[in-house]
């Protein structure tokens, strides 16, 4: 049995009862993960002798009753895969940027904490767009990251490299990070799910800053209950994070597995016509299996309800203001003097910040920066950053009223089946169309779920990844892995059907 | 407002990022695009509305879970959470335990 495979779940069950052990689970990742090392998914492997070693000590564990939760905890020897803008402590972090090229985390961030207390084996860190900035996983400093799903494409950015690591079992579950869409679009692009939760859900302790007023680290899975598991664990108060919430964490797998057996008759789904119009160029294939989707969970007894959100259409821009102006007071910190690339064609202090930055940083992120100081200066902060926190209250106005009479809110997650490595770069639209739905959750500060519904489409030609996006009430996750996961087996039925 | 190659130095200036002529080229043209993609947003009516900051102020808005946002200011306790090597484990340049800089004050 191929253990790399398994669902989170499924892996869970077969360490549990014994049928397979870690260490098999371990050699088994790491041989598939150096078999795919041309989709350049990974950009620090895990050493093999230590993980090997850490299996060995979970296998022991189960056999002589152990209680140290690291080895026996509910994710013992379970392979889970971390986007690089994650601290684990001794191991390298690069942020994708040269800036952070040979740094090493000096500790945990308490997301990795919580999952090594769960006795997850940390496989790897993964490739992601420099400092998280970018939908399609090609602003790496170590280089574009391949779709496993679909050939000659981008799987989506910015936690491409989880999400395509989820996609072509290298791990069995992942992290990534979700500022703007991050963890919803790669899950929609390679046909894995995945959660943005609510802002203060989860710690960001550990996580390198990128726009700290939406920054959320979210699970990546291969199903609706292994993200479920995943968010259990790694979510609640931390007091390193006052921006995190004390409320309790609810069963989340319990809402899934609900969803799955008991479905959601009666659940109203709100959909927003900014979402579905013309003017966001959703793709055929997108738009077919999205709408054959929402049929299905019409029939399963969900009420779909026609809404607007009246703001929407601003989103993108605010989101570009605040962003870029959180982004630019964020990367301060890297001035080439605690951590991070020192030039060393600097013959004093101001000339050691102003080339170790301008070495230390790709395009992308010196653009982002240039905007964030321009929009913070005089003159532009109160014309677009004052302005764009005013909007942001608007937008989170609009979903707040839509919650008064739907349960939660559909949406494509991606306006595009794919994205070509080599389509028309210099068309800004493409992105633009991506942010127009993913990017209010944000400002918001809602939690999002994008889950697969690409298998509807019945022609091989066409059937590619897409996910389609629920959004719910602050801290009300459990609706969305409820409805994921009803949406999920409607789709292995039929699948399984065919 | 347009943005001119003069204007475009001395954001980076503030930003403290070297640019190269094509780069001070290319994001003059750059910003001005994004400054105009952000045009539609100054026509919306905000009289009145207060700004945002974060989420948290948002959900304040929001009387039903308020509760879940008070409070986190966590006890002012000394701990240790990292070692003076841990914190300058990473540093490009050190000495005795410092993080070591060109020199700043001329002769």
């Amino acid at each position: 049995m191929k253990l790399n495979t398994l669902s989170l779940a499924e892996l869970k069950n077969c360490l549990e009862s014994g049928q397979g052990t870690a260490v098999e689970v371990v050699n088994q990742t790491l041989e598939a993960i150096h078999a795919a090392a041309d989709g350049n998914y990974f950009i620090t492997v895990g050493d093999t002798e230590t993980l090997v070693k850490q299996a060995e000590q979970i296998d022991a564990a189960r056999t002589s009753g152990s209680t140290d939760s690291t080895l026996t905890g509910p994710l013992a020897g379970v392979p889970i895969a971390i986007k690089d803008n994650i601290c684990v402590r001794d191991i390298p972090l690069t942020a994708g940027s040269r800036m952070l090229a040979k740094f090493v985390s000096p500790y945990d961030a308490t997301v990795v904490e919580r999952l090594k207390n769960a006795g997850a084996i940390l496989i790897g860190k993964t490739n992601l767009d420099e400092f998280a900035m970018g939908s399609f996983s090609e602003t790496s400093f170590f280089g574009v990251v391949k779709n496993p799903r679909v050939a000659g494409a981008t799987p989506g950015g910015s936690s491409g490299g989880s999400a395509a690591a989820v996609a072509a079992d290298l791990c069995a579950a992942a992290l990534g990070s979700d500022t703007g869409g991050s963890v919803r679009m790669p899950a929609s692009h390679t046909g894995t799910v995945g959660l943005k939760p609510t802002y203060g859900r989860v710690s960001r302790s550990g996580v390198i800053a990128f726009a700290s007023s939406m920054d959320q680290v979210g699970p990546m899975a291969k199903t609706v209950e292994d993200a479920a598991i995943l968010l259990e664990i790694i979510a609640g108060h931390d007091p390193k994070d006052a921006t995190s919430s004390t409320l309790a964490v609810p069963k989340f797998r319990d809402f899934a597995l609900n969803g799955a057996k008991n479905g959601i008759e009666g659940m109203k789904i709100g959909i927003p016509a900014e979402y579905f119009d013309e003017s966001l160029k959703i793709d055929p294939i997108a738009r077919t299996q999205i709408e054959l989707a929402l049929e299905q969970l019409k029939n399963a007894g969900a009420i779909l309800v026609d809404l607007s959100l009246a703001h929407a259409d601003f989103a993108a821009a605010t989101y570009h203001v605040i962003a870029a102006a959180e982004a630019s007071s964020n990367l301060a910190r890297f001035d080439g003097v605690r951590f991070g690339h020192r030039s060393e064609h600097a013959n004093n202090l101001t000339e050691l910040y102003e080339r170790s930055r301008a070495e230390g940083f790709g395009e992308e992120v010196k653009r982002r920066i240039l905007l964030g100081t321009l929009l913070l200066s005089e003159g532009y902060y109160a014309k677009y950053f004052q302005k764009a926190q005013k909007v942001r209250t608007l937008i989170a106005r609009d979903f707040h009223q839509a919650f008064q009479s739907v349960d939660i809110i559909a949406a494509p997650t991606s306006p595009c089946s794919k994205f070509l490595l080599n389509r028309d770069h210099s068309d800004p639209s493409t992105s633009l169309n991506a942010d127009r739905v993913n990017v209010a959750v944000n400002l918001a500060g809602l939690p999002a779920i994008s889950v697969p519904c690409g298998d509807s489409v019945k022609d091989p030609n066409l059937a590619r990844p897409v996910g389609l996006q629920f959004i719910a009430p602050a801290f009300e996750e459990g609706r969305l892995f409820q409805a994921a996961a009803c949406l999920e087996n409607l789709l292995n039925k039929s699948r399984s059907k065919a | 407002m347009e943005i001119r190659p003069e204007s475009l130095l001395h954001v980076a200036r503030l930003a403290k990022i070297r640019l190269n002529e094509q780069e001070i080229a290319g994001f003059t043209d750059n910003l001005n695009a994004a400054l105009q993609s952000l045009d539609p947003l100054l026509g919306v009516p905000t009289d009145g509305v207060p700004p945002s900051t974060h989420a948290p102020t948002l959900m304040d808005e929001q009387a039903d879970i308020k509760s879940a946002q008070q409070d986190h200011l966590r006890v002012d306790l000394v701990e240790q959470r990292l070692s003076p090597e841990d914190i300058v484990r990473n540093a490009p340049d050190t000495q005795d335990g410092h993080f070591r800089v060109p020199k700043v004050v001329e002769d």
